[in-house]
């Protein structure tokens, strides 16, 4: 048996109760991050929005 | 190997539920596998694989064009077990429980004993490996990286990682004769 000739290296498996804690967190976080850049989003929007309404009223 | 496909890079930067599910179904196993292989134990393992989704998430949103997601994941699960490793030494009370792990050889429901022999004897000879090899050989030959890809993940050059690849070659061939 020589190195180029070796079986493949299985993964090694997780418990099903480990895969689900780990779906479990990994799916929070991501809703997490969705949320903060959805709120970062509405902000963003926000602050131009208050800058266009404050420009209009310095102009009108 | 694992039949779950890699879902499209879109659909990870948009971190879609679907997506996100799919890429801990693909890569738990194969980082376990890996972290295992270095020295891990089962429970310092689970915890880096999941530290590792929890930073993937995390990085989604900004990864670029042409990223390969699983180049990322091993390279954050190597480094997350070195620090790991740097922190064990340095709490005394883990040194025990450290000395004490080996990589076990549960592969699931392959019992032929032929296989189970060859394969009891790749563990033995990787675990004979230093680890600076054994890393660059668990991912060359265990999860298919390139060599530039490896020397990325471990910070070192191309062609150190495939000086590394070589001497380990060599060593296995030793211990495997």
């Amino acid at each position: 048996m020589t190195p180029d000739s070796l079986p493949p290296l299985p993964p090694i498996a997780l418990s099903e109760g480990a895969m689900q804690r780990i779906r479990t967190r990994t799916r929070a976080e991501a809703r997490r991050v969705r949320l903060a850049a959805a709120e970062a989003a509405v902000h963003g929007a926000f602050a131009i929005g208050a800058l266009a309404w404050a420009a209009a009223a310095l102009f009108a | 190997m694992n039949p779950t496909p890699e879902p499209p890079l879109s659909a990870i930067r948009a971190l879609a539920p679907d997506a996100i599910d799919a890429l801990v179904t693909h890569y738990a196993p194969r980082l376990n596998g890996f972290l295992r292989r270095l020295g891990a134990s089962a429970e310092v393992a689970e915890e880096l694989v999941q530290e590792t989704f929890i930073r993937l998430v995390r990085h989604a949103p900004t990864l670029p064009d042409g990223s390969r997601v699983g180049a990322w994941c091993f390279t954050v699960a190597r480094n997350l077990w070195r620090s790991h490793r740097r922190w064990a030494w340095l709490d005394g009370t883990r040194l025990l429980e450290f000395a004490g792990l080996r990589p076990s050889v549960g592969f699931g429901p392959d019992d032929a004993l032929t296989a189970r022999r060859t394969r009891d004897r790749l563990e033995a000879a990787l675990a004979s490996l230093p680890e600076s090899h054994r890393e660059v050989f668990l991912l060359v030959v265990g999860e298919g990286l390139q060599p530039q890809e490896v020397a990325a993940a471990l910070g070192i050059s191309p062609e150190n990682a495939r000086q590394r690849l070589a001497r380990a070659r060599r060593h296995l061939e030793e211990a495997l004769a």
